[in-house]
């Protein structure tokens, strides 16, 4: 018995050696790592006057994928390319344009080209003026086969390219530099001046033309310039862990003004961290990316965070299979009984906190092209359901909701929606799946009703992909192309209040026959820390973050 | 006759002289037969939403509180017992319908039939069971049957290898000999003479392999691709309290879902204890 206590003792002795000597291990390569990293920011040495010697950090929830902006799929990208490059305008939460390069614009009488005047000031990171020439040689390559990009679609206005953006022979593009910095951008057909600034000027990112021309546009795609971008934003690349973590350092030449701080870091952090994350002072700002709702209350009343809840533009939507071989939903009154059984208010309410608002169509109320004389179909299940029975809705077989994973809202707003469905007598099932799976089975049509979301600009027509016959982007699969016309008419107009009308008209028909149910505008939950004075927060929904605006508490 | 009843008395008496084993088994039934019996009791199932009382706090109306969703936590604790137990004891069961013919035949046969499965029982142990389980089930795509038959296939290494093992010592004994010496079949042999003697440590194997089956569950669904919703399990109950201010306001959500794995965990892992000690008198001497 003895012996047994002892070498039970022995073994904990020896236990407690091996552990505490793992301890000591682990400790001191972290903490001469440190020393070397203090000691190199001495050696750097911050000047006299210039940024504070200060680290900021942004959080966004998802991956850049790569530095290269026009190669990366999803919209993470832009909070890294808005801080290394310039874009022509920045644009206000509320759609208004506002100088960056460009110090001025105007549009042509004939709504047929747009010149724009840029910054004499503005400098690449490496000391080299960026000229006109750097802008004609960005929108050639940009809208070259050659050259790989995911935002394609944006450039399908300029003069010279097909109905893909694609323009095939360079000479042919309708841009010129006029002068040093003047630069002429020429149109297929009438635009207005917010659709071009909306659309074209927030994806054009401009590349350096002494670096990247090269005579060959397919060099860019795996040009060592990548891992190592030169740009001339407010902010110069100092280090990455690919996808995950960014370091800058200010640009202290920045013609809009030198940041107020050295070191920004933009790093990947899962929402579900957010939190944690800035209570401790580990983030200093969310850059892209909602903070989630059960942690609102926290945030809110933390003394050392500013919270903010910011209207957006996104809408989130389900949707009928509306192909030929499925004729569930063919009737709009179907649809329409389908919108009254829904419990929307209860959705924004209950599972958005009232963070949120009831959607009519897909442009919320405070959108500039919203139709104010848009009735809503109220929730009125009873009325739903015989209105059901009267049209022959099928309530003895089960549908099929197909939802996305990864959006908490929108997967708790599925089971609001089999609830309020079950309560008619509509028998529905649930099946989650990863993004790419999902939009791979609603191209095949393998689903009755599905979930969704958009609205990535501000531009009335930028919802009408999802009703245009044939486009990637109709899950739904309708075959009617009633709506996209009523659309295209207005995209066709310059004059904002004719605009304005033909809208009016396509939200009144996407009211009236429902090709999609309208659920709810979600509103950005988003925070700071104290540490930092001002952030212009509203304007994150559009990437424009003015960084060098921010001052250091 | 007398003897065999005497053999299985005394194995009574030693499972019962562990406390610990007879608390889990009690534990066990109980938990068992609640969540067998008592869902279709309650007022409200695991899917339904109380449009009035959204993350509600325990009350007489929901006796654990509701969700974040207007769910009843008791309702899809005790739903989410039954998934648990059911991929528990059902994966479980397919590993040894694999894993049992598979070891026991290698051992009896040897020969080019045992290197096979084997060589094959080593390939799968190599391969890091929770990356493959991962890739199999988002292949296959997330649900109870899914997670159940993949986790129930990947298991079957351990209980071949036990049997294996012990069939082999069993074969040689003198009483294998008699029986092929009077022409007995094979199949006979191996049901009436091997089976028998080489069965019992399986049993112990059960019950902790029932364990982790239930926590791989558990994790499974914690990442999202376990039981689907809108039904529920421990897994995915834990998985829906992630936030800060779920874990530090609102413990009714985690707590039930927590204190239910931990429990059933560790009655049947009592009972695994009790079982062994209880069949193998050798390792209990007092």
């Amino acid at each position: 018995m003895k012996k047994k206590i002892c070498a039970l003792l022995a073994s904990i002795m020896v236990l407690s050696m091996v552990l505490s000597g793992c301890g000591g291990g682990t400790s001191t390569p972290a903490s001469s790592g440190s020393d070397s990293a203090s000691a190199s920011s001495a050696a750097s040495g911050a000047p006299a006057s210039g940024p504070k010697d200060e680290v900021v950090t942004m959080a966004i929830i998802s991956t850049w994928n790569t530095l290269n902006i026009y190669n990366t799929s999803g919209n993470y990208g832009h909070c890294v390319a808005d801080q290394m490059f310039e874009r022509l305008v920045s644009c206000t939460h509320d759609g208004e344009y506002l100088p960056r390069l460009a110090t001025g614009w105007e549009m042509a009488e004939d709504n047929m080209s747009m010149t724009f005047t840029l910054n004499q000031d503005a400098k690449w990171h490496d000391g080299e003026p960026l000229t006109a020439d750097d802008v004609v040689f960005t929108l050639k390559a940009v809208t070259n086969e050659k050259m790989d990009n995911y935002y394609r679609s944006k450039f399908v206005s300029v003069g010279g390219t097909d109905e893909n953006g694609i323009c095939a022979n360079p000479d042919d593009l309708q841009v010129e530099a006029i002068d040093k910095y003047t630069v002429k951008i020429g149109f297929s057909s009438p635009k207005d001046e917010q659709t071009i600034l909306s659309t074209l000027c927030s994806f054009l990112y401009i590349l350096p033309q002494h670096i990247l021309d090269t005579g060959d546009y397919s060099s860019i795609n795996s040009s060592d310039f990548w891992s190592k971008p030169v740009g001339a934003g407010p902010f110069k690349y100092v280090k990455d862990t690919a996808g995950e973590q960014l370091e800058m350092t200010a640009n202290e030449d920045y013609y809009l003004g030198c940041p107020d701080f050295k070191t920004l870091v933009i790093k990947v952090v899962p929402a579900a961290s957010l939190t944690a994350g800035l209570l401790n002072g580990d983030i200093d700002v969310v850059g892209a990316g909602s903070i989630p709702l059960a942690d609102w209350e926290t945030i809110k009343a933390s003394d050392n965070l500013v919270a903010n809840a910011i209207t957006t533009y996104s809408y989130q939507y389900m949707e009928f299979n509306l192909s030929d071989n499925n004729d569930a939903f063919q009737d709009p009154a179907v649809r329409i009984a389908f919108d009254k059984a829904i419990n929307k208010q209860l959705m924004v309410d209950q599972l958005m906190a009232g963070e949120g608002q009831v959607a009519v169509g897909p442009m919320p109320k405070y959108h500039p092209y919203y139709n104010e004389d848009l009735v809503a179909n109220a929730y009125d299940p009873a009325a739903a359901k015989s209105e059901l029975e009267a049209a022959g809705f099928d309530f003895g077989r089960t549908y099929r909701l197909i939802v996305p994973q990864g959006n908490q809202v929108r997967e708790q707003s599925a089971l609001v929606i089999q609830q309020n469905l079950k309560d008619i007598g509509i028998k529905v099932e649930i099946e989650t799946y990863d993004f790419a799976t999902l939009l791979e089975m609603m191209r095949n049509g393998d689903f009755d009703l599905g979930l969704l979301g958009g609205g990535s600009n501000i531009d009335p027509n930028e919802s009408a992909v999802i009703v245009k016959p044939g486009s990637a982007q109709n899950y739904s699969l309708l075959t009617d192309s009633k709506w996209y016309d009523l659309a295209a008419k207005g995209d066709s107009l310059v004059d904002f209040d004719a605009r304005k009308e033909a809208f009016d008209a396509y939200q009144a028909a996407l009211v009236e026959d429902q090709p999609y149910i309208w659920l709810y505008h979600q509103n950005n939950l988003q925070a700071y820390s104290k540490r930092i004075t001002e952030i212009p927060m509203e304007d994150f929904i559009w990437y424009n973050y003015e960084v060098w605006t921010w001052k250091l508490a | 006759m007398s003897q065999k009843r005497t053999e299985r008395l005394n194995f009574i008496k030693r499972f019962c002289k562990n406390k610990l084993a007879v608390i889990g088994l009690v534990l066990l039934v109980l938990i068992t037969v609640t969540v067998l019996v008592v869902p279709p009791l309650l007022p409200y199932d695991e899917a339904e939403i109380d449009v009035v009382a959204f993350s509600a706090a325990p009350s007489a109306q929901h006796l654990l509180g509701t969700d974040t969703t207007g769910r009843d936590v008791l309702a899809r604790l005790l739903y989410g017992g039954r998934v648990s137990l059911f991929v528990g004891v059902v994966s479980t069961l397919i590993s040894v319908v694999i894993g049992i013919p598979l070891g026991l035949l290698a051992a009896f046969y040897r020969g080019w039939f045992e290197t096979l499965v084997m060589r094959a029982t080593d390939i799968f142990m190599t391969i890091p069971s929770t990356i493959l389980i991962l890739f199999l089930v988002s292949m296959f795509g997330p649900s109870i049957v899914t997670v159940t038959v993949v986790i129930g296939v990947l298991g079957w290494t351990k209980f071949a290898r036990q049997i294996y093992g012990t069939v082999l010592s069993v074969r040689e004994k003198d009483y294998i000999e008699g029986g092929k010496a009077i022409g007995q079949r094979d199949s006979v042999i191996i049901t009436r003479y091997i089976l028998p003697n080489a069965i019992a440590p399986i049993f112990i194997s059960i019950t902790f392999r029932i364990a982790s089956a239930i926590i791989l569950e558990s994790s499974l669904s914690f990442l999202g691709l376990g039981v689907q919703m809108p039904a529920a399990s421990w897994g995915n109950m834990l998985y829906n309290a992630q936030s800060i201010s779920i874990l530090k306001s609102c413990q009714w959500m985690w707590l039930p879902p927590g204190l239910a794995l931990m429990v059933t965990i560790l009655s049947i892992n009592f009972v695994g204890n009790g079982l062994r000690d209880a069949l193998d008198p050798k390792t209990s001497i007092r």
